[in-house]
């Protein structure tokens, strides 16, 4: 996870975190253009959303626009599209060699998505897929970031919340509220935000 | 034409250079890659024929102070 967007994060004063904050953040470090989120009448059960990054000329001979289109289905909760489109957002940041941008790259990051996760093939299709498993527990650390995490704990220990009230007030869904705050989440996140992304972001 | 054939129609052949791509799959089991390729390429169409209405999700809840 690029550092200017972790240290945005660091300074986080109020919950919950906006949708709209991220993306105004992610714009600020200058990596993308235009971000649009659509809710789509999509089937939650085969895909629950989509980061389809693109480049384009919007007037004949004008300049070219990178445009990050994130699609969210409109049959999930609240704070399942929240965590689906921050999952997504992480990927606009995703390195060279994390992008999916070929034929055969998408059809494999398809086919690894959907299949079991071997322990014997080490392809870069295996680790497109990795990358893309590894950008959930990114997208949570954006909405449920370091400062509110240490809240979170010591309104549970004080006993003036409980996990529900939490995800309450984080906005993420409450299965994932456990886990965040699991005394390994630290380490995990200092591990994972290590990986590739864009040297500039 | 298969799910796949059509989202690769959509992502290689519309005149847009495809820079990244990602999924979140859905939660049912058994999902083929037919339907999933086919169902991102459905969402994304009818994304860009209303028009890419930019409507992220808001809580529209009042803010807690962490201090």
């Amino acid at each position: 996870m690029p550092k200017r967007l972790l240290e945005k994060l660091k300074a986080v004063e109020s919950l919950p975190i906006e949708i709209t904050e991220l993306r105004d953040h992610i714009i600020e470090i200058g990596v993308q253009d235009r971000i649009i989120i659509c809710i789509e009448d999509m089937d939650p059960r085969i895909l629950r959303g989509m980061l389809y990054q693109y480049s384009h000329r919007p007037i004949l001979y004008g300049e070219i626009e990178q445009v990050s289109l994130i699609v969210v289905s409109e049959h999930m909760s609240p704070e399942w599209k929240r965590l689906v489109c921050a999952k997504e957002m992480v990927h606009i940041l995703d390195g060279p060699s994390e992008q999916t941008n070929t034929p055969e790259d998408v059809m494999g990051l398809i086919e690894k998505l959907l299949g079991p996760l071997s322990t014997e093939d080490v392809s870069h299709t295996d680790y497109m897929a990795l990358v893309d498993r590894i950008a959930l527990y990114k997208g949570l650390a954006l909405l449920f970031p370091d400062r509110a995490r240490d809240w979170a704990l010591t309104e549970l220990s004080a006993g003036r919340k409980e996990i529900g009230d939490i995800a309450s007030v984080v906005k993420i869904p409450e299965e994932f509220v456990s886990d965040v705050l699991d005394e390994a989440w630290p380490d995990m996140m200092k591990a994972f935000f290590e990986i590739n992304s864009r040297a500039d972001a | 034409m298969s799910g796949r054939e059509v989202l690769r129609s959509f992502l290689f052949d519309e005149g847009k250079e495809l820079k990244n791509i990602k999924f979140f799959p859905g939660t049912g089991r058994g999902i083929t890659q037919d339907q999933m390729a086919f169902e991102a390429a459905k969402a994304l169409k009818k994304a860009f024929s209303n028009g890419l209405i930019d409507s992220p999700p808001e809580t529209g809840v009042d803010k807690i102070n962490l201090a």
